[in-house]
């Protein structure tokens, strides 16, 4: 990398502008990917945290827990297959406490008494505190983790209550605790793990499939933006090339030469632009669902020097055509 | 013998034909000779260097060099990113080995002490071409191959510039081979040829003996 570092000097204003534009698109695709993991948990963490290793829902083209139903006989002929510990039917809908929120029934671990309610410290009620859910009167008896689902706040009820609360007799779903490899086909049924369940609630999807597309765009952006600029960077010095190779420098050496100096660019734009998203993404954690995770952070940096790398392979590897040849006078 | 070319031939493809740059041309330069290649435009000489240089293979016929080749170019070309020692340390870097000493030795040989740390661009013509000759004779040369050295420097720097090239001919003992159209220099070198057309004749190297 001698001469790598030396034109790094030389030329720091251009190369400068260039570490600032990378820097920009990393903040861009760490906050972006930041964002995502932050939504993504507003819409599914209350799932993350139900207990078993699976979750049946009403067998639909598009299975939702704004629509699944699952009856009695669902529940009992799942919980009578070979391999299954237990099969909780459990209820998700959406109610009015003080704002909206997801109101989950019969959870096990989170099922207060009838007419008991677990609320988030979030929501600011104290315990034995007396609430309104719909058209229910239940008073606090306890709290849970903050979970949220479809990004509104989880509470826990029992599933009596649940019933009361959404004005039915039957379940939304039914978890499932089974051995690995368990089959749990069942007639009407659809079985789902945990994290194919997410593709349940209802936003999820969507949102998390627009956001990656963005993240994948911009990233392929920033591969042809580095090709762009090191295509030009390498026929601006076509001639010096061709000087270096005719004083003896190899193919090898230009590309190891050429390669460095784009990596050591891209590291420290990229790092740049790292540091920065942290900040900002830590200032505004507290007013938007922002997480701040090695692989929220780390992984996209690392993304983006890899989708860098990638674009100055192809920009520079016109190093090994240099002709030493036209170092030469009047020889074309 | 440091440089040897015997029946070199090249050709250039040409749209569909093929025009003959070097007509079995035969060369042999001797350690601490001094030779000057002169020709009109197109006769050859560059491709002479070239070949001589193994920038290029030739069609037919053989070159042999005894050690490793120095270029010096004819607008110099320096690196505009390096500074005067930088141009020769990166030819140590090349061959993986970095002999500072040697490089400052090298500048101070042409003239050049107070100004290693400076860039191309801070240097004048006459400055540059120096810095060319130091930086090739960095690889421990022993054929110097120089294209039209004096063609960018008026006639005292460009003399200055051919004595420097005798004076390293001389005390390094390398092979040199100069390209030249600026023919007031010619009583500095040991032996003068002709490219014509692609063909090499010994012409004026008897009438201009230096020696
Ligand atoms: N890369 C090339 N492709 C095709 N033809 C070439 C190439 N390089 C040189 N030639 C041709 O070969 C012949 C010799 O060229 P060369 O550059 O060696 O001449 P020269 O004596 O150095 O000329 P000048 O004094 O103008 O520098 C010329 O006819 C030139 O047009
Ligand atoms: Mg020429």
């Amino acid at each position: 990398m001698f001469l790598a570092l030396r034109e790094l000097r030389f030329a720091r204003g251009r190369f400068s502008l260039f570490c600032g534009v990378i820097a920009l698109m990393t903040l861009m695709v760490v906050l972006l990917t930041g964002l995502t993991a932050g939504l993504g948990a507003a819409s599914v963490s209350a799932v993350d945290a139900l207990p078993g290793t699976a979750l049946a829902f009403s067998a639909e083209p598009k299975v939702s827990f704004a629509t699944s139903s699952v009856s009695e006989q669902d529940q009992r002929a799942l919980a009578a297959k070979a391999g299954v510990h237990s099969a909780t039917p459990i209820g998700v809908s959406t109610a009015k406490l003080t704002g909206a929120v997801a109101v989950l029934g019969g959870v096990p671990g989170s099922s207060p008494t009838a007419g008991g309610v677990l609320v988030p410290p979030s929501l600011g009620l104290a315990t034995g505190s007396h609430v309104r859910v719909n058209d229910q009167d239940l008073v606090v008896t306890g709290s849970t983790s903050e979970h949220s689902l479809n990004h509104l706040p989880a509470v826990y009820v029992s599933l009596d209550t649940w019933r009361r609360v959404a004005h039915t007799s039957g379940a939304t779903a039914i978890l499932v605790d089974a051995e690995p490899g368990a089959d749990l086909s069942s007639a009407g049924l659809t079985t789902l793990s945990r994290t194919e369940a997410y593709s349940a609630v209802g936003s999820y999807s969507s949102e998390q499939g627009s956001l990656n597309l963005m993240t994948g765009l911009l990233l392929g952006i920033s591969a042809l933006v580095v090709g762009a600029f090191f295509t030009v960077w390498t026929m601006q010095r076509g001639h010096d090339l061709a000087v270096v190779r005719a004083i003896g420098a190899s193919r090898s050496y230009l590309l190891r030469d050429a390669l460095g100096q784009a990596a050591l660019v891209l590291v420290i734009g990229a790092g740049l632009g790292t540091a920065l998203a942290t900040g900002l993404g830590l200032a505004a954690s507290t007013a938007v669902p922002f997480v701040l995770a090695p692989s929220t952070v780390l992984v996209p940096m690392a993304l983006m020097v890899l989708v860098g790398l990638v674009g100055a392979t192809f920009a520079v590897r016109r190093v090994t055509t240099v002709d030493p040849l036209t170092a030469l006078g009047a020889a074309r | 013998m440091s440089l040897h070319l015997d029946e070199v031939l090249l050709t250039y493809p040409d749209g569909d034909r093929r025009v003959t740059a070097l007509d079995r041309v035969s060369l042999h330069v001797a350690p601490g000779e001094f030779v000057a290649v002169t020709g009109p435009s197109g006769s050859g000489k560059s491709s002479l260097l070239a070949v001589a240089g193994k920038l290029i293979a030739p069609e037919a016929g053989s070159v042999r060099v005894t050690g490793t080749v120095g270029f010096v170019f004819q607008q110099a070309n320096l690196l505009p990113a390096l500074t005067a020692l930088d141009q020769l340390l990166l030819v140590g870097h090349i061959g993986g080995r970095q002999d500072r000493a040697r490089a400052q030795r090298l500048l101070a040989e042409v003239g050049l002490t107070e100004q290693v740390n400076r860039r191309p661009h801070q240097l004048s013509g006459g400055q540059r071409q120096r810095v060319g000759v130091a930086r090739a004779l960095m690889g421990e040369p022993s054929v110097l191959l120089v294209d039209e050295p004096t063609s960018a420097l008026d006639h005292e720097r460009g003399r200055a510039v051919v004595e420097l090239l005798r004076r390293v001919t001389d005390t390094h003992q390398v092979a040199t081979l100069v390209v030249t159209h600026d023919l007031a220099h010619l009583d500095l070198v040991d032996r003068t040829v002709t490219m014509l057309d692609g063909r090499l004749s010994a012409a004026g190297s008897a009438a201009l003996p230096r020696r």
